[in-house]
């Protein structure tokens, strides 16, 4: 009795899982193991030829241009998500303390960016940027500026879009775990004499870590990983990972190499967020 | 179980000490008075009961003291000092919540530490403190557990050991009892009693159970519709209700619009008559079941022939409603099985008018 209903669920779970595993494993757990095949060719080229060889993991570890390149993206993919993290808390916080009613149009104002294509988003800040662009005639109109200045083309211009771009992750991420903590619990901590501060830093910041682990996860992943914001706000002067994979697959047409910079990234990115979530759990969950 | 301190069962406190003082409190919610002008002094080391039906303003009134709802006039003291604008953490009360409102990322003993470590009590003396209140609730084996691994009844022992652990000047309950089973509600209502004893604190207690209130209670204060109907000890909440809302809300009753007569007593607009020596002018009897008995042939004062309504069997008794010249009574009778009344019968009743209280009509206009 026990043993068929415990079988049924399983297949149940099966028939549920199938279409999602299918899916995964045909557009990306296929792909990504043609790109790991295509890291070890030999070729620096396209993706001819065959046989075996490490020379571009070689190439990227002996240059000190590409291991620069790697830690500089994580560092702004950490500044991001830290930056994400300082302004989305709050906002997050807010909106779930809103009555539902409350927060529904402010969820659409945090949702839109995300509806935007990407191109659209950089290009609007192309805008603002530029040099002829709106933040330029403000300034100079203002007199802050004698004249024009370079604002496209750095490394805190790429480092605000991207925050700009992810910022709503991090939102929605905090918001969904705030709700989740009963305010009750900050009316209890005020009552055992906790002050708004010590509430915050005893009560709500380690219930709230789960969702704060979340979003720094994604966008620390997002940002990482992103090219068309490096390519075309910070242009050739900013490098990061993710724009020098896509110059040197598409522009040089060097797959091999290419995939191995992709392989670099992606198992330092996934070490790198095991072992954050793993530091921040062991920290923050209580023994019981 | 916990030793009862015999002393404090003829306790009786001291109608100048006030603990807590409300004065001419009210709360506003737009145009809707949650509470208002309430004037409620919570006297030390008294259990005063704040006894309402639903939304009469009970929690209002609770969380206005604890400092979780701002009045909108009036003032409050805690110990003296004016608290009406000071944030909650700065008031000397403890609160269990309704829903216990134990911290789910702390274990019991963190729990009950969480307001020492506030207060910055030296380590040791905390760790001693929650061990004593560990004890006090007789759950010490549970200090490492967290809140989610407890039943309701040990969750809300928790939640009291960890109000009373600061020793706050107030112990402040909202509807404690409300998430438990009728069974352990009983149990819960005794313990509490007793562990509020055993440490002689203050305590306002919110509940619309007025059996609960009555169990519980020093003191009682009768809320309806914001407002304070009457306070006083649970006898004289009984005995001696002051408005007919009162009497309504506690135990079953009948009340009676009439006029007592120059002679003392009293006529229904019905027609019925009750003999006494009451003051003169329009009234409300209350008649409570056991004011109405069946008659007997050594009955004094004069009976009645009722017509039953309605009869009720509950085992031990039978809950019934008469028709007694047009005026509705409830009364509580055994009968043995066999001659049980049925609807329709016709029963010879006297009515004590002993210790039946005639509320004037000037007294429910407040
Ligand atoms: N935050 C609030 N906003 C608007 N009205 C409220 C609010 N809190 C309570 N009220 C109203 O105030 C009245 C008293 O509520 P409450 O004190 O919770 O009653 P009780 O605890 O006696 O059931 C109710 O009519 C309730 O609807
Ligand atoms: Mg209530």
């Amino acid at each position: 009795m026990k043993q068929s209903l415990l079988k049924r669920r399983s297949l149940t779970l099966v028939i549920l899982l199938t279409p999602m595993v299918l899916l995964l494993a045909g557009f990306l757990v296929l792909p990504v193991l043609g790109l790991l095949r295509s890291s070890f060719l030999p070729s620096t080229h396209l993706l001819d030829g065959t046989g075996f060889s490490l020379k571009h993991y070689v190439h990227f570890f002996s240059d000190t241009y590409y291991s620069s390149v790697l830690v500089e993206t994580f560092v702004d993919g950490l500044i991001v998500s830290l930056v994400c993290l300082l302004i989305g808390f709050p906002t997050g916080y807010s909106l779930a303390r809103l009555t539902s009613a409350a927060r529904r149009w402010r969820m659409i104002v945090v949702i839109l960016p995300l509806t935007l294509s990407l191109v659209v988003v950089v290009f609007g800040w192309l805008i603002i940027l530029g040099r002829n662009g709106l933040l330029n005639s403000l300034f100079v109109y203002l007199g802050i500026f004698s004249s024009p200045k370079t604002l496209l083309f750095s490394r805190p211009a790429v480092l605000i879009v991207l925050v700009q771009q992810f910022l709503p992750f991090m939102i929605l991420s905090v918001m969904s775990v705030v709700t989740q903590i009963h305010p009750v619990l900050e009316q209890a901590a005020s009552n055992l004499r906790a002050n708004r501060f010590v509430t915050f830093r005893k009560v709500i910041l380690p219930l709230a870590v789960p969702g704060i682990l979340v979003g720094f996860n994604i966008v620390f992943v997002l940002s990482i990983s992103a090219f068309i914001t490096p390519r075309l706000i910070g242009g050739a002067r900013v490098a990061m990972l993710g724009s020098l994979i896509y110059e040197t697959i598409m522009a040089q047409l060097n797959w091999p190499f290419g995939a191995a910079m992709a392989f670099v990234l992606f198992v330092s990115g996934l070490a790198f967020t095991v072992a954050l979530n793993a530091l921040v759990a062991s920290r923050f969950t209580v023994r019981g | 179980m916990l030793a009862l301190s015999k002393e404090r069962d003829n306790f009786v406190p001291e109608a100048d000490d006030l603990v807590v003082e409300l004065r001419s409190v009210s709360k506003y919610y737009g145009e809707v008075a949650a509470v208002s002008n309430t004037s409620i002094g919570v006297r030390r080391g008294e259990l005063l009961c704040l006894l309402g039906p639903s939304g009469c303003g009970k929690t209002t009134t609770l969380r206005m003291v604890a400092g979780f709802v701002e009045p909108t006039s009036g003032s409050i003291t805690i110990n003296g000092v004016d608290m009406t604008r000071q944030p909650p953490y700065r008031r000397d009360t403890g609160m269990v919540f309704q829903s216990y409102a134990l911290f789910p990322h702390m274990t019991v003993a963190q729990n009950i530490e969480f307001g020492l470590e506030n207060l910055k009590w030296p380590r040791d003396e905390r760790k001693a403190r929650v061990e004593e209140m560990l004890r006090l609730v007789e759950l010490p084996h549970l200090a490492d557990r967290l809140p989610a691994q407890l039943s309701g009844g040990q969750q809300q022992r928790i939640a009291l050991a960890r109000a009373l652990a600061m020793r706050p000047a107030v112990l402040l309950l909202d509807e404690p009892f409300s998430n438990l089973d009728a069974q352990l509600r009983l149990r819960m209502r005794e313990e509490l009693r007793e562990v509020v004893r055993s440490v002689n604190v203050t305590t306002l207690f919110v509940t619309h159970d007025q059996e609960e209130a009555l169990a519980m209670s020093d003191r009682i204060v009768v809320m309806n519709a914001g407002q304070v109907e009457q306070i006083g000890t649970p006898g004289e909440i009984y005995e001696s209700p002051e408005t007919p809302f009162v009497a309504k809300f506690i135990g079953w009753c009948s009340l009676l619009k009439g006029t007592v007569g120059p002679d003392g007593s009293f006529t229904s607009a019905a027609g019925l008559r009750l003999d006494g020596n009451w003051s003169a002018g329009s009234a409300t009897a209350v008649i409570r079941p056991e004011h109405v008995r069946l008659s007997t042939d050594d009955a004094s004062g004069p009976s009645y022939q009722g017509r039953v309504l309605q009869a009720h069997y509950y085992g031990g008794a039978t809950r019934i409603v008469l028709d007694l010249n047009g005026e509705q009574l409830t009364m509580q009778e055994r009968f043995p099985f066999w001659r049980h009344p049925k609807t329709g019968d016709l029963l010879s009743v006297t009515i004590s008018t002993d210790d039946l209280r005639v509320i004037p009509a000037e007294e429910d206009r407040r």
